[in-house]
């Protein structure tokens, strides 16, 4: 007895210290997101695709603070998406912590047969839709789309892309499903950057590289063919490549710039990430940057992203059924 | 007259005094980022990036560069006072940069890794602004099957590297093998031994592999021998400014070799995908394969330090070149340089020279500057960088085991690779216990993924044929020397039989 009582007052100091950093806590529990920093999960390597459009994302936020607290890019790469999808996952209820999307976010658990799909993730914003253009060499004889599919019914014409079973072999695969060409030698490489670099070095026939990546070499080193989506590219200079439906070849696919967050996290994380990204998809620079690389920038979130990614779903599984990727 | 026009009008944009502040600070920091393992260059790029928007575009990427050169430097430090490759280019320094610390000479390996990195920054720079768009033009013809021929002929060069008989070196280089591996299979996106784990999908980095091997490996040796032997402090040399002297004159002796691994450094960094790693091996291999005394190496030849380190800083400087001439990156810190562009607004490409004059000059003029710059702020601080050595064993060994985790951690952000570290620790004890050398183990590791991706993706183009290596001029070449260099031991085997056997049959 007379021990505790020796120690009462450092005993009632703590519970007053304890008691006040609770209160301070529920105090900040009500205050605005953020409370912290917010990390920002990217599945791709340093320097690769989404790595690019994460980081710039963050600079707008250091120029422009939407919010105070910092943005931090994190790079876990690997299994085609499926480390980084599977690390957001396990951080169930993390309010402070999102992950941009490439397609794999749909195809990989699909493909890999993952014990998750996008459906556990909380959607927060869709911010645009990238583009995949054809591209040839300049000094290739593939003048025209209709020039490359009547060849591509001879021969076996060689592509490349990122990866393999991913986005780019997805559009050549359906490419030659709908124009019932002969199968292309797909030949999978690392990054966008290096299939930029096999076709400006001809050691590719083909690619469908988006403009950000391959934009800066034409007209000197390569030319458009075809671009498939619904709508032409408003980049300045490539006005008149056609969309795949003018050209014969109905085929509309997209490259999906989206945020989504772990699973279940609070209504004021939700709703703090997704103001988030409200604001900078009216962003002046996020809008520039978007013409010139040729996205089409919008702004979805909630059901309707998951109703938009769900349809997105159909169509891969269609395609990748039909390859024989999947049963 | 062009070009040195052009050049005069970089300097003045890199020598305002605000262009020299934030290069300065850039050089700091990329020491800084060098000397922490895992945390390398191309994460100090990336984790800044975004901040460089608050600065004018020219002299964000003279302050990015700067990053980057400052951790080209930086890399060597750890690996040769503590074994703990600081980046991956600074592997190949721990081979004899570590041994010659062990004799009590840090400062003089410190110093000559530090000249021999300026010696490959100036040759390259040079280079660069000489003839920046041929070579461009140049390095576009390499693909795959060129790629894969210089793996090989990387891979040559290392035939004889180990020291513990070819069995053992062969073992050691399929182990590296096997551990590249792991992860999803390039050409049919499968997973491949990861044993259904998802640890495994990411595959093994060979950052967190080497750190446990050489470094964690190295502290429990270290601290083995201090446990039964008695106990002799090694008492670093005078520290002072002599070895810097020293290192001049070493670097002066080894003039040719330097040169010579700059300029090969170079050409390896201006290939695709590349960057300084592979050059800083094939620096190593070809120097020790052409030494009178290769059995000086391994030991703590000086000659062991220069060539990599120069390969290696030259590489650095020559993977930016694709990158600023045609947009695409010649390695992967190069890469991130490139989406820095995207954010300052510009388009990357073949225009970027014609549209963007002052921003490209600006940032090859800072190349001379940097390195000189660095060379200045390293030299200073070797004395106190070699005195690190004099901090008590028992006082230094737990900091450098933090650091090699977080370093591991950081790297990827993964706990796995913790895991990685010390498992590897433990085998890197095991494997030098057993006398198996594991200077391969990290080579093949290295150079083992990309080898496999080239070989694979020119099997595709040439149908399943090996003919592709030899019907391609460039790529033929490369392979006929990769073969004749892997055949060389042989005949020299069969060569030294012949000859005792006629000593024999004389007697």
């Amino acid at each position: 007895m007379k021990r505790i009582s020796r120690h009462f007052p450092i005993l009632l100091i703590l519970v007053v210290v304890m008691a006040g950093s609770f209160l301070l806590g529920e105090i900040a529990e009500a205050a605005a997101w953020p409370d912290r920093s917010v990390e920002f999960i990217i599945s791709a390597g340093v320097g690769g695709g989404a790595d690019k459009y994460a980081r710039f994302l963050t600079g707008i936020n250091v120029k422009n603070k939407y919010i105070d607290e910092a943005i931090l890019p994190v790079n876990k790469p690997g299994g085609a998406g499926a480390v980084a999808m599977n690390y957001v996952i396990s951080q169930r209820g993390n309010g402070h912590m999102m992950l941009i999307t490439l397609n794999s976010f749909i195809t990989t658990p699909l493909f890999q047969k993952l014990p998750f799909s996008f459906r556990n993730f909380t959607p927060i914003a869709l911010l645009a839709l990238d583009n995949f253009p054809l591209w040839v060499h300049k000094d290739s004889s593939f003048k025209t789309i209709e020039e490359f599919i009547a060849e591509a019914k001879k021969r076996r014409i060689l592509v490349g892309g990122t990866g393999s079973k991913q986005e780019d072999e997805i559009v050549f695969r359906a490419i030659e499903k709908i124009a019932g060409t002969k199968p292309f030698k797909y030949v999978p490489f690392k990054g966008g950057g290096a299939v930029a670099k096999a076709l400006v070095g001809k050691h590719i026939e083909a690619s469908v590289n988006q403009v950000s990546e391959a934009g800066g070499f034409y007209p000197e080193f390569v030319r458009p063919l075809v671009v498939f989506q619904d709508e032409r590219l408003a980049v300045k200079g490539l006005e008149n490549v056609r969309t795949g439906k003018e050209a014969g070849i109905d085929f509309s696919y997209n490259m999906m710039r989206a945020i989504f967050a772990p699973p279940g996290i609070s209504k004021r994380d939700r709703e703090g990430l997704v103001g988030l990204f409200r604001n900078i998809s009216k962003d002046k620079e996020w809008l520039e940057f978007a013409r010139s690389k040729g996205l089409q920038a919008t702004f979805i979130t909630g059901d309707e992203l998951m109703k938009f990614t769900e349809d997105y779903e159909k169509k891969h599984i269609t395609i990748m059924k039909a390859q024989g990727w999947i049963k | 007259m062009e070009t040195l026009a052009n050049l005069m009008v970089g300097f003045g944009v890199a020598m305002q005094p605000f262009s020299l502040l934030m290069m300065t600070l850039g050089l700091l920091l990329g020491l800084a980022v060098g000397v922490l393992p895992g945390l390398g260059g191309t994460a100090g790029v990336a984790l800044l990036l975004p901040l460089t928007v608050l600065v004018p575009k020219e002299i964000a990427i003279i302050f990015l560069a700067a990053i980057y050169w400052g951790a080209l430097y930086g890399g060597v430090i750890t690996s040769i006072l503590f074994a703990i490759p600081g980046e991956p280019w600074s592997v190949a320094l721990i081979f004899d940069g570590y041994p010659l610390a062990k004799k009590g000479k840090a400062g003089l390996a410190l110093s000559t890794a530090f000249l021999a990195s300026f010696m490959g920054i100036l040759v390259a720079a040079v280079f660069f602004v000489a003839f920046a768009m041929p070579l461009a033009l140049f390095a576009l013809r390499f693909g795959p099957p060129e790629m894969f021929a210089i793996m090989l002929l990387a891979f040559s060069t290392f035939v004889g590297l180990g020291t513990g008989g070819a069995m053992k070196t062969l073992a050691s280089t399929s182990f590296g093998l096997i551990l590249t591996m792991a992860g999803l299979d390039i050409v049919t996106g499968q997973p491949r031994l990861t044993f259904g784990t998802f640890a495994f999908l990411s595959g093994f980095h060979f950052v967190p592999v080497t750190i446990g091997l050489f470094g964690i490996g190295e502290i429990m040796i270290d601290g083995e021998e201090r446990f039964s032997t008695i106990i002799k402090e090694v008492i670093p040399a005078k520290v002072g400014m002599q070895d810097i002297w020293d290192g001049m004159r070493e670097i002066k002796k080894h003039f040719g070799l330097t040169f010579f691994s700059s300029i090969l450094g170079f050409f390896v960094g201006i290939l695709p995908g590349t960057g300084a790693t592979p050059a800083s091996f094939l620096g190593y291999g070809i120097a020790k394969q052409y030494s009178k005394e290769p059995e000086k190496y391994g030991k703590g030849a000086i000659e062991g330090i220069l060539a990599p380190q120069a390969a290696a800083n030259s590489a650095g400087t020559g993977a930016l070149l694709p990158m600023i001439t045609l947009g695409i990156p010649g390695s992967p810190t190069a890469a991130v340089l490139l989406s820095g562009l995207y954010m300052w607004g510009l388009w990357p490409g073949p225009r970027l020279f014609v549209e963007e004059p002052v921003f490209v000059w600006g940032l090859i003029a800072s190349l001379f500057l940097a390195g000189f710059v660095c060379l200045l702020i390293c030299l200073f601080g070797t004395p106190l960088l070699a005195s690190i050595m004099r901090v008590p064993w028992g006082l230094l060994t737990p900091i450098i085991v933090i650091a090699c985790f977080i370093g591991a951690y950081v790297m990827r952000n993964l706990m796995f690779d913790v895991w990685t570290t010390l498992i590897f620790g433990i085998i890197g004890y095991v494997m030098k216990k057993c006398k198996y050398p594991l200077a391969p183990l990290a080579v093949a590791l290295v150079l083992g993924a990309m080898t496999e991706r080239f070989l694979r993706q020119s099997l595709i183009i040439g149908d399943g044929s090996f003919s592709i290596f030899f019907n391609r001029p460039l790529s033929a070449v490369f392979m006929v020397i990769a073969i004749l260099l892997f055949a060389l031991p042989a005949i020299k085997l069969i060569k030294d039989k012949m000859k005792s056997r006629g000593d024999e049959a004389a007697a």
